[in-house]
């Protein structure tokens, strides 16, 4: 037995690039960093269209605006483009989720001696969604009303 | 109630083996048989050369952390009976070099817990209470840390994080925990020192909060919140050296 | 052969070993402190310990209500000028541990808590929830660090001591990682490597609890002291056998037998206490040599109850409340839930007396000095003198603290005063004994390493369980001299030079097997019953014999020999040992006497 020199040979194990797929949670990890590519493009989306949208508007020539206006209306009407943003919907809601499940982990709050549980603060997360959400829907609405009513 | 399960464990014996191979073998087990129990099982009757860390029995030393069916676990806190019906591969804990056998090599981790001060550098504003006399600490402040201080540094957590996987500068969750757990307590004085670690790219930031290492941690310790917590602080931190430059 | 020096070296790096490198440290930090473990150092098994450490704290407390306790508590076999050293150490070392942050629990005004235990008149014992051991160690632990004139050897198995001139200069250490052997030269050694309760099958102790140290200082000439006494904690989980903290008494969890009884009543220690009320020394609170002796009584009776893992009684905790458990007793509830399928909550948890502490360990005086020139001891594997024929719970944990500082200065002291010993002579003294641990690796054999140790274990419950005779003792004597014969042709097929655990299990199973012996060769010829040695062929106290430590020394060739040391009384002298009401009565009387002769 070789006591006087080290026969010591650690294995490392390699890292594979699908690392990540046999396991839930990291599957779930990497969707939720993934969201960011739809949303990427959805950013691009909009900014393209309201490009469009201004510049007819400001456009010298009415006919060649109104065009232009036309144009990006018809691409963001097609149901492609319709069903991408539909994924990104998907998307924010499930980036949006996970967030609120981790939210308890980057605050803490204390009432007396005791640590608040963390489940109290997804709840607040999920009311104040809510509540933005039914007045986002009642601005939204409320203008359409009013222009029927008129 | 003699069921038995199939156990088959990754095996490396660094003076023959080039790269690790699996060895499979049969247990027979009861309904309060642990996974470290099953492996001394397997030491004094069919492979007494199998190499594992264990010591407490009981969850609170530490050693025999493993992957079990891919997932990082105690082995003395891991029952046959919920794995009943299948099977279990059992590997040294992900993340780390390995040794021998289950054993893995765990000083990078050993040296990051050295490294972030783990210890009392006392306030220079309180005075010492003298002797025989107690840091008054009242139950709320214990409370602010006492969760971090529950961490058995076992290795779990390394073994949990895909971070760690990928950049083994990572201070880590144990240790940055650990770091966090000192900051936060009231006796202290050295959090300026520490906060250096922190803000660090080895530190805080190279956590991109995956959780999972708190959804392993076998105490409970919730490394990914005390991390969180420390990038809030990180960024108290970087704000206000902003505003001082300023002025 | 790989060869570093230092002043001091540490085998053992749990509660008295780190207390002992940071007082060396502390006392001369041009020293060079060798730390070394065959684990890291928070592998320790301080680590599980669960209730707490004493110290008098409280105004209604004194330290001569510590000292009485625990004289009292030893059946008065302890050193009582060192016990009045302990007790007035205890306190301030609890507090030095809470400037190291050690997260103790508090009252709401953010001072020291603490909670009653057996056999303590007044509450004295500080705790961090129930995982005390645990905070301890790692304080300690995470302390030590700071120093950096500590070195740390972690996972370095210690082979033997190194002698010249009947004094220690070292230890030949192997290096399990790296697989090399490595001679750490010292001027002084301490070793701190705790108790050897894996002698028994049965006990809450980790694998590691080997016995390495007191063997090491054993083979070397020096006694091993009141080996016979070792403690059963009354309630450890049956099959598994880890520990329900005495806390849970302590904070007013009660025994019952098969028909809800609390028998503890019947065994001295009554009269029957409200529930959700524990009264210090009465019912549960009494020591844990009665308490485990009554089970012994009552399984004899048959008023145990069956299950498929022995014989138990019930822990019942229910009355406490699921919050109060919660905040007290976690690791307790958490403990239950795995290892037994019970929540504390809402079922007795059901328990037996477990093997788990070694009163006795090697000879040394009040300040830790061993036999042997330069070699000190602290920690569950000595026996500075404190703990007598029952240890008290809560006094171990902070004996690590008081007399690891006490070792950590002696020793460097020592050090600094001593000179290294000679390079060839050491290193020719390391060989032989690597040779002679290398002897037992061989493939041929054919006897396991596993039988043994479960057949020793078996036998030591068997002979030297809670109740012992001299047949049975006998018994058990003859199977250790037996399995030793049969050791000599162990089987150990691994030749590798990392991590070989097989080869590591059959050197510690040599140690345990000659720490055996002594424990039951000490229990033999001590024919009395005394705290935890309960003999049935001599079931009084007989102070007139034995009211003596008793010495057992190493012989390569066969049996230990057994002789006997005075026992240091200084204030308390032998009295009838007492608990519950009659404890009252005899204070009641002990002061009309007093005031009858002023």
């Amino acid at each position: 037995m070789e006591l006087n020199k080290s026969t010591r040979k650690p294995y490392v194990r390699p890292v594979k690039a699908n690392w990540w797929t046999n396991k839930g949670f990291y599957i779930a990890y990497m969707l939720r960093e993934g969201t960011c590519i739809p949303i990427f493009l959805f950013v691009l989306e909009l900014l393209w269209a309201y490009a469009c949208i201004a510049c007819g508007a400001a456009s010298k020539d009415p006919m060649a605006g109104l065009q232009r206006i036309m144009f990006a209306k018809s691409i963001i009407q097609n149901p492609l483009v319709i069903c991408f943003n539909i994924l990104v919907l998907v998307a924010v809601v499930y980036h949006a989720i996970t967030w609120f499940n981790l939210m308890p982990k980057a605050q803490r709050l204390f009432i007396g001696n005791k640590l608040v549980d963390g489940k109290y603060f997804v709840i607040a997360l999920y009311a104040v969604t809510i509540l933005v959400t039914i007045f986002g829907a009642i601005c939204f609405f409320s203008d359409f009303l009013w222009l029927f009513l008129k | 109630m003699a069921d038995k399960m199939k156990i088959t464990v990754l095996r490396y014996r660094p003076e023959q083996d080039e790269q690790p191979w699996t060895q499979s073998f049969e247990v027979e087990y009861t309904h309060e048989m642990s996974l470290l129990e099953a492996l001394n099982v397997i030491k004094d009757t069919q492979a007494p050369e199998l190499s594992f860390r264990w010591s407490c029995r009981m969850a609170i030393c530490g050693s025999c952390g493993m992957m079990v069916n891919g997932t990082p676990k105690l082995a003395c806190k891991t029952f046959l009976r919920d794995y009943a019906g299948q099977e279990m591969l059992i590997e040294p804990l992900a993340n780390f070099p390995i040794e021998r056998d289950l054993v893995v090599d765990l000083s990078d981790f050993i040296e990051k817990l050295e490294r972030i001060k783990p210890y009392i550098i006392p306030k220079e504003d309180v005075p010492y209470p003298g002797e025989r006399r107690e840091y008054i600490q009242t139950p709320k402040q214990l409370e602010k840390y006492r969760q971090f201080s529950m961490c058995i540094n076992c290795g779990i957590c390394y073994a949990a994080c895909p971070q760690y996987k990928l950049n083994k500068e990572f201070i880590g969750p144990a240790a940055l925990t650990l770091l966090y757990r000192y900051n936060e307590d009231s006796r202290d004085g050295g959090k300026a020192e520490r906060m250096k670690l922190v803000n660090q790219d080895s530190g805080v930031w190279s956590c991109t909060f995956v959780g999972y290492c708190s959804q392993v941690c076998p105490k409970g310790v919730d490394p990914a919140s005390a991390i969180q917590l420390g990038k809030v602080e990180s960024a108290k931190d970087y704000l206000i050296s902003m505003f001082k430059k300023e002025q | 052969m790989d060869i570093v020096k230092a002043d001091v070296a540490i085998v053992g790096a749990g509660g008295a070993g780190l207390r002992a490198a940071i007082a060396a440290a502390e006392l001369n930090p041009d020293l060079n402190v060798a730390l070394i473990s065959k684990v890291y150092p928070m592998r320790s098994h301080t680590v599980a310990a669960e209730g707490g450490a004493a110290g008098v704290v409280r105004d209604d407390d004194s330290l001569d209500n510590h000292f009485v306790d625990t004289v009292a508590g030893g059946d008065w076999l302890c050193e009582q000028d060192v016990v009045e050293y302990f007790v007035e150490h205890t306190t301030k070392e609890l507090y030095q541990l809470e400037h190291w942050g050690c997260p103790w629990s508090r009252k709401p005004d953010g001072r020291i808590n603490v909670r009653p235990f057996g056999g303590m008149k007044v509450p004295r014992t500080w705790f961090a929830a129930d995982k005390t051991g645990f905070h301890m160690l790692h304080t300690l632990f995470q302390t030590s660090i700071k120093y950096p004139s500590i070195k740390r050897y972690d996972e370095h198995f210690v082979l033997d001591l190194l002698v010249e001139d009947n004094q220690v200069k070292g230890v030949i250490t192997l290096d399990l990682q790296n697989g090399v052997t490595r001679l750490i030269k010292a001027k002084s050694v301490i070793i701190a490597t705790g108790g050897s309760n894996r002698c028994y099958r049965f006990n809450t102790n980790g694998g590691i609890v080997t016995g390495d140290g007191m063997a090491l200082a054993y083979r070397h000439g020096v006694p091993l002291r009141d080996m016979e006494f070792v403690q059963y904690h009354p309630t450890g989980l049956p099959g598994c056998g880890v520990l329900m903290t005495e806390g849970c008494r302590g904070e007013g969890g009660v025994l019952t037998n098969k028909d809800g009884y609390r028998y503890l009543q019947d065994y001295g220690l009554g009269p029957e206490t409200p529930l959700g009320h524990p009264k210090s020394k009465y019912m549960e609170l009494g020591p844990r040599d009665r308490v485990s002796q009554a089970f012994w009584q009552e399984q004899k009776k048959g008023r145990t109850i069956k299950t498929h893992l022995g014989d138990v009684v019930n822990l019942d905790l229910r009355h406490l409340g699921a919050d109060y458990l919660h905040e007290r007793l976690p690791f307790i509830c958490e403990l239950a839930k795995a290892y037994v399928g019970v929540d504390p909550v809402d079922a007795p948890v059901p328990v037996r007396p477990t093997v788990h502490y070694t009163m006795g360990g090697i000879e040394t005086d009040g300040k830790t000095a061993t036999k042997l020139h330069g070699l000190y001891a602290a920690g569950e594997c000595a026996s500075v003198g404190i703990h007598g024929a029952n240890r008290l719970g809560s006094n171990s944990l902070v004996e690590t603290v008081v007399f690891g500082r006490v070792a950590g200065e002696e020793a460097a002291k020592f050090a600094m005063e001593n000179e290294f010993g000679s390079d060839d002579v050491l290193e020719k003294q390391a060989e032989n004994s690597l040779n002679k641990a290398l002897s037992i690796i061989d493939g041929k054999r054919n006897e396991s390493v596993a039988d043994i140790r479960n057949e020793m274990g078996d036998a030591m419950e068997e002979g030297i369980g809670i109740y012992r005779d001299e047949e049975s003792i006998k018994a058990t004597i003859e199977k250790l001299t037996a399995l030793k014969e049969r050791y000599k042709n162990i089987k150990v097929t691994d030749s590798s030079t990392i991590f070989n655990t097989d080869w590591l299990t059959a050197i510690e199973l040599g140690f345990l097997l000659g720490n055996a012996e002594a424990m039951a060769y000490s229990a033999l010829n001590r024919k009395e019953s005394r705290g935890s040695h309960q003999r049935l062929d001599y079931v009084e106290r007989n102070d007139e014999q034995f009211l003596k430590h008793s010495l057992a020394t190493y012989n390569p060739d066969g049996a230990p020999s057994i002789s006997y040391s005075s026992v240091k009384i200084t204030k308390s002298q032998p009295a009838k040992r007492v608990y519950g009401k009659a404890a009252e009565d005899a204070e009641q009387a002990k002061k009309a006497a007093l005031a009858a002769n002023k």
